[in-house]
């Protein structure tokens, strides 16, 4: 399922792979299924499991340890290193699936990382909901 | 639950009840005793006295809003319960809460009924080989002033008052008496050996037999001497007080002379001696009237007696201890210098205290901290306004100042740098602790929000959930003892 959500919301903010394949026939086809049967599951797993790690960093080691990082402030910042973090990471991923390319593929990999950007303020949002309950100090963080 | 009858006689008497509601306040306990302070001075208007009462009063109050529905917490702050006499014998006729003695306006000389008798009457001549014309001049009002044989005779008639009537309907078994007096006054070296006379005399066994103990101050302090004024009325000059210190050792003498008959030791089960008479360079000022004298740590060692007679049992008659430093002569009294069992008796508790002063706003005003919102303190910082502002007062109306001057006495007892910094490595003399620059990212810190993480993962045990059940005050204070316990016994090695 998570292969659809990236597939849909890539092909939203840059062109249809139909498009891209019809312009780019020499490859197009070859960078579609790169991204459908490699990109996709990697970049999917980078963020779940970076995600997850930062929530352990902030729930049970900073919350855990220390008694000052509650505030919701150190949590947004979480989230945005986080986010940054993965949004890197999914960059070099998807340029080293896509070096030997000869299609423009710019666009999709800066596009792909601003999406994983985003999916991962979510999931991080959407797993501190469960991760919070086991910490003292991050119990009422975000609420 | 036994009680405890704590008798505090003169100003030296208040002052060391003070000092014991302080370490009460800490959370050391006299065991299981419920305390029963009773205050004895003639002199009414002091305003030692009067603070002192109104300090057992907020204290007794705090305990009693504290612990309310919760009898199985057996350690916290403020933990035992004071109670009044007049609680104890509403039917008594007792006036005041913790005051056993009626004020007396007149002349020592009227007390006497001595106009009642003829001018050319013997028995006013043997009054005058016993009592000089300013004693039977001076107003009782205003304490004896360090006329000991006035004391005797006017605190003789306390038996027959409803405070002692009410101590009597209240005393039940297994119940003691601690007397704490100075020997070098006027009030408490009276009012001590009779007191002492009148329970050993008394027809009730349980009173008789009682243990009971006593503290008796040496000199501490010094009081400067007396200015010549001029009497208009009389038209010559006399001095300011009739006060003179450079007798007080030689009261001291005579009164130990007597103390020590075996008669006498055999009235007391423990006698604890405490005094320092030689660190005083600046004396006090010599105001019998006000006596503006700042808390001074012999009255906190003093307290101590108090606990330790209460945390043991005396089969024996005659037992005396005496308190001393470690070794050095110091100005400065801290946890460096001070005997080492003193220091592990009080030591921890004391900087708890000091601690929980420091945390008690921080924590209300950060609504945001987790077992704020979990355990709905927010809303009951709003509900019970009225007792947290008690707190409040108790800490910078009493506890904040008597610190401030047992650090600016001479000796100085200063264990505790008092500062606004918000962490505290430095906050214990002799036992400072060094900060990193990787605290609060890899290392703990011994700071505020330490104390915090702590209360947060106590907030979490199920006793402490039942405790907040029935009375969420309670919930609240077991966990900042809980929480400055873990951080102190963690960071410091008292």
């Amino acid at each position: 399922m998570w292969k659809s959500i990236y597939n849909a919301f890539l092909q939203m903010l840059t062109t249809t792979w139909a498009d891209f394949i019809r312009i780019h026939a020499g490859c197009g086809r070859k960078v579609r299924d790169t991204f459908i049967t490699e990109i996709y599951s990697t970049i999917g797993l980078e963020l779940v499991i970076i995600t997850i790690i930062f929530l352990f960093l902030y729930y049970y080691y900073l919350n855990m340890r220390f008694g000052k990082y509650y505030h919701k402030a150190t949590y947004f910042t979480i989230m945005i290193i986080n986010s940054v973090f993965i949004g890197i990471v999914t960059y070099f991923t998807a340029k080293g699936y896509l070096n030997k390319m000869i299609c423009p593929v710019s666009s999709h990999v800066i596009w792909i990382s601003i999406i994983n950007f985003l999916y991962a303020a979510i999931l991080y949002f959407i797993l501190s909901i469960i991760f919070k309950w086991f910490s003292p100090m991050g119990k009422r963080t975000p609420f | 639950m036994a009680r405890l009858f704590v008798f505090g006689i003169g100003g030296t008497g208040a002052r060391v009840l003070k000092s014991l509601v302080m370490l009460l306040a800490s959370g050391l306990r006299p065991r299981d005793f419920e305390v029963i302070p009773i205050l004895i001075d003639p002199h009414k208007d002091l305003k030692e006295l009067n603070d002192c009462k109104i300090l057992l009063k907020l204290y007794s109050d705090l305990n009693h809003r504290i612990y309310d529905k919760t009898t199985n917490v057996e350690q916290g702050f403020f933990r035992t319960t004071i109670s009044t006499l007049k609680s104890l014998a509403v039917d008594s006729g007792l006036k005041d809460d913790f005051e056993f003695d009626e004020r007396q306006d007149l002349p020592f000389g009227q007390f006497l009924e001595l106009t009642e008798l003829k001018d050319n009457d013997p028995t006013l001549d043997f009054v005058n080989l016993l009592f000089s014309i300013e004693n039977l001049n001076k107003p009782l009002s205003v304490g004896f002033k360090g006329n000991p044989n006035v004391g005797s005779i006017v605190l003789n008639t306390l038996k027959d008052g409803a405070g002692f009537k009410a101590f009597e309907s209240a005393f039940g078994n297994d119940d003691r008496i601690f007397i704490i007096s100075s020997i070098f006054g006027g009030t408490g070296a009276a009012g001590f050996p009779l007191l002492l006379k009148n329970f050993r005399n008394h027809s009730k066994t349980i009173i008789k037999e009682c243990q009971i103990g006593a503290l008796t101050v040496t000199p501490y302090y010094k009081l400067s001497e007396a200015q010549k004024i001029k009497n208009e009325d009389a038209n010559e000059d006399q001095l300011s007080s009739d006060v003179d210190s450079n007798n007080f050792m030689t009261k001291t003498k005579a009164a130990l002379t007597y103390y020590i008959r075996d008669e006498f030791k055999n009235l007391y089960n423990a006698l604890y001696y405490i005094g320092d008479p030689d660190k005083q360079n600046k004396p006090y000022e010599n105001d019998e009237k006000n006596q503006p004298d700042k808390a001074h740590y012999i009255e906190l060692l003093g307290a101590l007696s108090v606990l330790d007679f209460a945390n043991k049992d005396f089969t024996t008659t005659g037992d005396v201890f005496e308190y001393c430093l470690k070794k050095e002569n110091v100005s400065t009294v801290d946890f460096t210098n001070i005997g080492d069992n003193t220091r592990e008796i009080f030591g921890k508790m004391f900087v708890n205290l000091y601690i929980l002063s420091t945390i008690n706003d921080s924590t209300k005003n950060k609504p945001n901290l987790p077992f704020n919102k979990t355990n709905k303190f927010n809303d009951l910082y709003k509900k019970e306004r009225g007792f947290f502002d008690n707190i409040n007062s108790f800490f910078t109306a009493y506890y904040l100042p008597w610190l401030n001057e047992l650090s600016n006495n001479e000796r100085m007892f200063k264990p505790i740098n008092i500062s606004d910094k918000p962490y505290f490595n430095g906050l214990i003399k002799g036992y400072e602790t060094e900060r990193n620059i990787l605290e609060g990212i890899v290392t703990k810190p011994f700071d505020i929000s330490q104390i915090h993480l702590e209360i947060a993962k106590a907030s979490r045990k199920k006793y402490i959930l039942k405790i907040g059940e029935a009375n969420p005050i309670c919930q609240y204070f077991s966990l900042c003892w809980q929480g400055i316990n873990e951080v102190v016994n963690s960071n410091i090695n008292l």
